[in-house]
């Protein structure tokens, strides 16, 4: 029995939160880096299941009917064995191995179904990742669908002209989920699963604004938006997102707001809106930082903080701008931001002094 | 923290916490911030991102080489900031957030000023020597602040020039055939700075401030003698040095990290390296010896994942002993 978990739990008691009898706290949760070295080690024993798919039944891999039947088998056998004994770890591990091994194949086989058509291709994967997502309850796999999901639709959207959305619409939605999960707090693992993935998805669209290298085919793909206007709109959408978080975060943990409050957040959200429309990387991975924070997520934020220095490195590269602009840009920002809390220091400590 | 978010979304799940009263339950506890945490967050971010921004603006500004702009107009762009952020580092104080984030700002600027003199006077100086001038000039600063981003940044210019001098002098195919020479100096620098991080700090517990930069260390050495073992192994070349480092290595964190100051990130670290290691062993073993042989595949995919699930049962284990 764990005793921090007793502590806590006599804490929520004390509140009036829980009643009853203690729970059976069972083992501790599994932390997140022992989930990140089983995903890897998992993706390793795919490759190696994969290559003797390919080597022993190679005619399977040569045929759309063979690879898509054998996906289809070995995902239908990790679902049930996740569902039968996914509480052993061998097992548990073992499904997941083969799952991806069968998600591979049925790709395979969708590409040569379908002619290689991405968006076709990118459309049944994305149902197929949806399936197994409510399919499996297990955290890791549940992240690894997501991912698919949230890959392909990228790429779906991408094949409508929208790719130049994409970042916007995936910081929108990582924001809303994020801020929204204790609502689906009783379906363990579901929202957390779903807002890594729509996290990692949105920073892999910021950094190289496709997804997933696949930038060659989305090159292809007529924009929908003419590039000007796509940028105005994106830069809205994100300071509609910065202003919505703002003000929910504001009513949650503010009992007592002032105009002021009100004033700095339109400032911010209209100043984020500005700056996206030069460096869209800076407002995602800062908006991303606040929202770690304000959930208590700290795997999040050290993603926030890591994409943010990444951010900074890619920004240095990206041809779109020149060097003189993104200096001027940082010059800006970097300015504003230590100019605010030196303002912001004087109120604290001016209002400190009247009181 | 994360464990004690993560516990009380369990509770949810199993309904011991209704949905209404969760967001209560991650207050009372403190999860979720209060008031003074967002203007702590708020302060820390203008404080640390601006310095950060403003000094790679320098940066950025003169990568751009601005050819229109007079030598002494360059100089004083970096050397006036420079002056300005090392006297306010002295004003403050290197122990306040203010002058540990000018002491940030003047280490970022010290590259900018190298490379502008390089720029300037085309002294002819390969890359390394760039990196290896900016790390000896910023170590006073480095070890008056006492910050584990600075050290962290420092020993990434060691890292850096050294990797550049091996591209210079490493022969005509550069990093990939002197690859390890490289990662056997950059393995003895990383594992002696982890070394003398662990003896100048205290006891330090999971969450103990600096905790994030010991891992990182740590993470940066596992990778190196994996990747030597690797190499050991698929390649023959200096097998029997990296197993007895790795062999010697894995011991000493299972000492440390198990036993003296439990870390169950090290640890999960180790495991993994240990999968890699043992499945390039098997690899090597059965797919030498039976060419293109589907069996020997599906055999060393059963081990990584028979091997993974044993380190996770293991992990847990230890979880539950230092939790009871």
């Amino acid at each position: 029995m764990s005793t921090e978990s007793r502590r806590l739990w006599n804490k929520l008691e004390q509140s009036g939160l829980v009643c009853g009898t203690e729970p059976d706290f069972g083992s501790p949760v599994t932390p997140w880096y022992v989930r990140v070295m089983l995903g890897i080690a998992g993706w390793v024993g795919a490759l190696f299941l994969l290559g003797f798919v390919a080597v022993g039944l190679s005619f399977v891999v040569e045929s759309t009917a063979g690879s898509l039947t054998a996906g289809v088998l070995l995902t239908g056998i990790a679902v049930a064995l996740f569902r039968a004994l996914g509480d052993n770890d061998f097992i548990a591990q073992f499904a997941f191995a083969i799952s991806l091994a069968g998600q591979v194949l049925i790709l395979l086989g969708l590409a040569q179904w379908l002619n290689e058509d991405t968006a076709k291709v990118a459309f049944c994967t994305m149902l197929l990742g949806t399936a197994l997502f409510w399919l499996v309850d297990q955290f890791l796999h549940r992240f690894w669908s997501a991912l698919v999901v949230v890959a392909s639709g990228a790429l779906v959207i991408g094949s409508f002209g929208l790719a130049s959305m994409l970042p916007a619409f995936g910081a929108a939605c990582f924001t809303a989920l994020w801020l929204t999960e204790l609502r689906f707090a009783d379906r363990c693992g579901v929202a957390p699963a779903f807002g890594y993935a729509l996290t990692i998805g949105t920073l892999g669209t910021v950094f190289s604004h496709r997804i997933f290298g696949l930038s060659w085919w989305l090159d292809w793909q007529p924009d929908l938006i003419e590039p000007k206007l796509s940028m105005w709109l994106s830069a809205a959408a994100l300071g509609l997102t910065v202003w919505l978080c703002g003000r929910y975060l504001l009513n949650r943990d503010l009992p007592v707001k002032t105009g002021r409050h009100d004033l700095i957040l339109m400032v911010v959200s209209v100043s984020a809106a500005l700056i996206s429309t030069h460096a869209d990387g800076l407002v995602i991975t800062a908006l991303l930082i606040v929202i770690a924070h304000a959930i208590g997520n700290w795997p999040l934020l050290g993603v926030g903080l890591v994409s943010l220095l990444a951010y900074l490195s890619y920004y240095y590269y990206q041809m779109d701008l020149t060097l003189l602009t993104k200096s001027a840009v940082l010059l800006m920002v970097g300015s504003a931001l230590l100019l605010g809390r030196w303002v912001a220091r004087r109120m604290g400590d001016r209002s400190e002094v009247q009181s | 923290m994360i464990a004690t978010r993560n516990q009380l979304l369990r509770w949810a799940a199993e309904q011991r916490i209704s949905l209404e009263d969760l967001p209560a339950a991650m207050r009372v506890v403190g999860v979720q911030p209060n008031g003074n945490d967002w203007r702590r967050l708020f302060d820390a971010m203008a404080l640390w991102l601006g310095s950060l921004f403003v000094s790679v603006s320098v940066i950025f500004f003169f990568a751009y080489n601005w050819s229109d702009l007079g030598r002494l107009s360059k100089f004083a762009l970096v050397e006036l900031p420079l002056l300005v952020s090392a006297g306010v580092a002295i004003w403050k104080g290197p122990h306040t957030d203010a002058g540990r984030a000018a002491l940030l700002v003047a280490t970022l600027l010290v590259g900018a000023l190298l490379a502008l003199i390089g720029q300037t006077y085309q002294t002819g100086a390969d890359p390394w020597q760039l990196f290896a001038l900016w790390a000896a000039l910023i170590l006073p600063w480095v070890v008056i602040a006492r910050m584990p981003a600075l050290w962290i940044l420092w020993l990434g210019l060691i890292n850096l020039s050294l990797t550049l001098y091996y591209t210079t002098f490493g022969g005509l195919f550069g990093v990939l055939f002197s690859g390890n020479e490289i990662a056997w100096v950059l393995l003895v620098v990383n594992l002696s700075a982890l070394v003398v991080w662990h003896y100048f700090s205290s006891t330090a517990t999971t969450q103990r401030p600096g905790r994030w930069a010991l891992r990182l260390l740590a993470t940066a050495c596992g990778v190196l003698i994996t990747t030597l073992m690797m190499y050991g192994i698929l390649d023959g070349q200096d097998l029997l040095p990296a197993t007895v480092v790795w062999i010697a290595l894995m011991w000493a964190a299972h000492e440390v990290y198990r036993r003296r100051q439990p870390d169950l990130f090290v640890l999960a670290g180790c495991v993994l390296s240990a999968v890699f290691v043992l499945t390039a062993t098997l690899s090597r073993l059965l797919l030498d010896t039976v060419v293109e042989s589907a069996g020997a595949l599906l055999l060393v995919g059963l081990t990584i994942i028979a091997l993974s699930a044993a380190g996770a049962w293991w992990l847990r284990s230890v979880a539950a002993e230092l939790d009871p």
